[in-house]
């Protein structure tokens, strides 16, 4: 089965290596789509399902705690695991974020080993890539 | 069982289940390690220095001693071994620092970054490491399985 | 909070760019003349005290960050076409990184959204504290944290 991932971020560099590092992740990946704000994210949410949404939180029109506030209160929406790959934030703002259901938080710079990790762990072993 | 020792600026592989490879005084120098469970290959480069770039003679002389032409030589001997790239578990290990905080403009850090840069541009993931500190390493890499241990003082640890 | 020193923004800048952009510096003195385009990333934060950082940059550091972070080399069209989304990025991980290790994890901050245009002419002298580096391509990058 493959996993279709969402990509939120207003980088498109970013964008590009967060893509990269879910590629080289041995999980069975199949369509990566990307957002450049949390309200093009909702969008796309609104369009077709996915199996993770990988997001910022500091973006211009909707911002990733709204993106997430957002998700969580919305019966469909609420059962998309999201990853917050962000800048460092304060610890007040990572406990928001888990609370309102984020299922992971991983600061920028981040290792692409350690999204392959988070990825892998949140979406399971699954089928691996060949 | 015998030892096969990395010196620094080495670079050793081997496909012999009788071998563990072995590397010592990892302090600021970083260990790579390359294993392929298809075939059974085995490699380890103790590389220095980030770039070659200022010392084009020496990597000549010695590849090994830089990140830049030591990682890419490293694999181009595992493929020679009939390695595949997608087969190839990498583990690394040293990368610390033993003057002051260790930070942006550290050796062991610039080496590290300079692994990393290498690894990324070569779409490559590294499968376990143990890097940074003030620990001084050494890096064992068995050849019969593929396993991999680093030692700092007396204390054993796999990788 | 730490002391403010040119040296931390260094060390902030430079593991920034090793980190995020695997790319090796070096510090140097500010620069006192700019080669080419140069470009500047502006970033508003706001915390127990709020301030502004500004990253100024030859235009083709802003090539070479893209090209690291993409993978790729400079002649790359992508890495040609991303220089200042690169350096925008770059921007807004120092600022996080400087807040919190400022201010600490534990006080609430707020960064703003990194904005970057090239600059009309040569850059002002640094109104408040400033530490540059210089890229391996040559290039040279300066870091400025101006606090209210």
């Amino acid at each position: 089965m493959a996993f279709d991932i969402l990509l939120v971020d207003d980088s498109p560099v970013t964008r590009k290596m967060v893509r990269r590092a879910v590629s080289l992740s041995g999980l069975d990946i199949g369509q990566v789509l990307e957002a450049g704000d949390g309200a093009e994210a909702l969008l796309r949410l609104a369009e077709r399902r996915f199996d993770l949404v990988l997001a910022d939180i500091n973006m211009p029109v909707m911002n990733g705690m709204e993106l997430v506030e957002r998700m969580s209160a919305d019966p469909v929406l609420s059962g998309v695991p999201v990853v917050i790959v962000a800048t460092p934030l304060s610890e007040a703002r990572v406990e928001r974020l888990l609370d309102l259901g984020a299922r992971a938080y991983l600061p920028k710079p981040f290792r692409p080993e350690a999204l392959k990790g988070v990825v892998e762990e949140i979406l399971g072993k699954g089928v691996i890539h060949a | 069982m015998r030892l096969l020792t990395v010196s620094i600026g080495g670079l050793e592989v081997t496909k012999d289940r009788e071998v563990t490879l072995i590397t010592h005084g990892l302090g600021s120098c970083i260990a790579v390690m390359t294993y392929d469970p298809v075939v059974k290959a085995a490699g380890m480069l103790h590389f220095q220095l980030p770039t070659s770039s200022l010392s084009p003679q020496r990597a000549v002389e010695s590849p090994g001693t830089f990140a830049d032409t030591g990682i890419p030589l490293l694999f181009e001997r595992m493929y020679a071994l009939g390695s595949k790239k997608g087969n190839i578990q990498v583990k690394v290990a040293g990368g610390g620092h033993f003057h002051g905080e260790g930070g942006a403009f550290d050796i062991g850090k610039r080496n590290y970054t300079m692994m990393r840069k290498i690894f990324w541009n070569a779409q490559v993931l590294i499968t376990a490491e143990d890097c940074g500190g003030s620990r001084s390493r050494t890096a064992r890499l068995f050849v019969d399985t593929g396993q991999v241990t680093i030692q700092s003082g007396s204390a054993v640890q796999p990788l | 909070m730490p002391e403010l020193t040119p040296a931390m923004l260094s060390d902030i800048l430079g593991t920034v760019l090793e980190d995020t952009a695997f790319m090796l510096v070096e510090p140097v003195e500010l620069p006192e003349a700019w080669v080419g385009t140069v470009l500047r990333s502006t970033l508003d934060f706001e915390s127990v005290r709020s301030g502004t950082l500004r990253l100024t940059v030859e235009e083709p550091a802003g090539v070479e960050l893209a090209s690291s972070m993409l993978g790729t080399d400079g002649s790359d069209p992508e890495a040609l076409q991303h220089g200042r989304a690169a350096l925008s990025e770059v921007l807004n991980v120092v600022g996080g990184v400087f807040l919190t290790r400022y201010f600490g994890a534990k006080v609430p901050s707020q960064l703003g959204l990194p904005q970057t245009e090239p600059l009309e002419g040569r850059p002002p002298v640094p109104a408040g504290l400033a530490a540059a580096v210089r890229t391996e391509g040559g290039h040279a990058m300066m870091l400025e944290l101006e606090l209210g």
